[in-house]
């Protein structure tokens, strides 16, 4: 089964949330948001796998908080609840399991990639 | 109103500050802390909103420096944030913020919070206000009031507070008007 197939990666409440507030605004603010969005979650995904392999907790605990942030902010519940055990799997009582979530992470955002784009496309216009 | 934003993630400062207009609001956006003191120096704006965890300042180390500064204007601060609980509560209040929001915000919760804080910001100009300077006449210790009608300070001040009013006599008066006058009442009735 394809990863499309399961529930909405992302949450559509959140969604008409951000169209509404977008309406108001000159710029077309959200193709401006998703821009940013899939720019700076493809930056911070790096800097959480650099982080990892060089075992910097602090660096790692950092940037999956501030993803974690602009994913909830987006709606992208799924990415923002790994965001969230990276958070604390950063912590200093780290067990491991962290590169297990990065990857969930980018298999999380390649389906919200795929839904922002069908939105902007579809939803938005 | 002037509202400052110190929020280091960008897409969460753009969907705030686009809600914030929305609402007939202007907001200040600042990208992290440093930017956010800064910009607080220069606008003094009423309202804060800041985000916890940032880089260099943090929104709580903002919060105190903003609390040191003792403004005779009160600045209400509202925390981001997504951590919960009453250690993160405590922790917030400890360091002068007023109120809280959950990130991701919810835009009705938001604006309702906005509500809030509107009041007690016009509470406290009110408060300022009264503890401000007062058109006082020199002989009869009427004070004008902003319709610019005179009241005696009784009816002033329990119009605008939850005061009232037991009479009494203090010590000087007692001994400068009440004393003679019982001397004096007491030599009429010899």
């Amino acid at each position: 089964m394809s990863d499309s197939a399961g529930p909405m990666a992302l949450d559509r409440a959140v969604l008409a949330n951000l169209l509404a507030v977008a309406a108001g605004e000159d710029v077309s603010l959200l193709e401006e948001l998703v821009g940013i969005f899939l720019a700076d979650s493809t930056t911070y995904i790096a800097a959480l796998r650099e982080a990892a392999d060089a075992g910097d907790r602090d660096r790692l605990k950092k940037a999956a908080h501030t993803l974690g942030g602009s994913s909830g902010t987006i709606g992208a519940r799924g990415m923002a609840d790994v965001c969230r055990q990276l958070e604390v799997l950063a912590g200093p009582t780290a067990p491991g399991g962290v590169a297990a979530l990065i990857d969930r992470l980018e298999q999380e955002f390649g389906r919200v990639r795929g839904e922002l784009e069908t939105f902007l496309s579809r939803g938005a216009r | 109103m002037n509202i400052l934003v110190a929020e280091d993630d960008a897409v969460s400062r753009l969907v705030l500050g686009a809600t914030l207009r929305r609402l007939g609001h202007q907001p200040v956006l600042a990208e992290n802390g440093r930017e956010a003191w800064a910009a607080f120096q220069k606008e003094s704006p009423p309202l804060v909103i800041t985000d916890w965890i940032m880089g260099g300042i943090d929104g709580l180390e903002l919060c105190r420096l903003i609390r040191a500064e003792r403004r005779v204007k009160y600045t209400y601060v509202i925390l981001l944030t997504v951590m919960q609980g009453k250690g993160a509560y405590l922790e917030g209040m400890n360091a002068g913020v007023d109120d809280f929001i959950t990130k991701p915000f919810d835009p009705d919760e938001l604006a309702a919070r906005l509500r809030v804080a509107e009041r007690i910001l016009g509470l406290q100009t009110q408060v300022k206000q009264l503890e401000g300077l007062l058109p006082i006449c020199t002989y009869c210790k009427r004070i004008r009031d902003e319709g610019n009608a005179w009241s005696v300070i009784e009816e002033y001040l329990a119009r605008r507070t939850d005061a009232s009013f037991t009479h009494g006599v203090c010590p000087q008066c007692f001994a400068t008007v009440v004393e003679p006058e019982l001397e004096r009442m007491k030599q009429e009735g010899k």
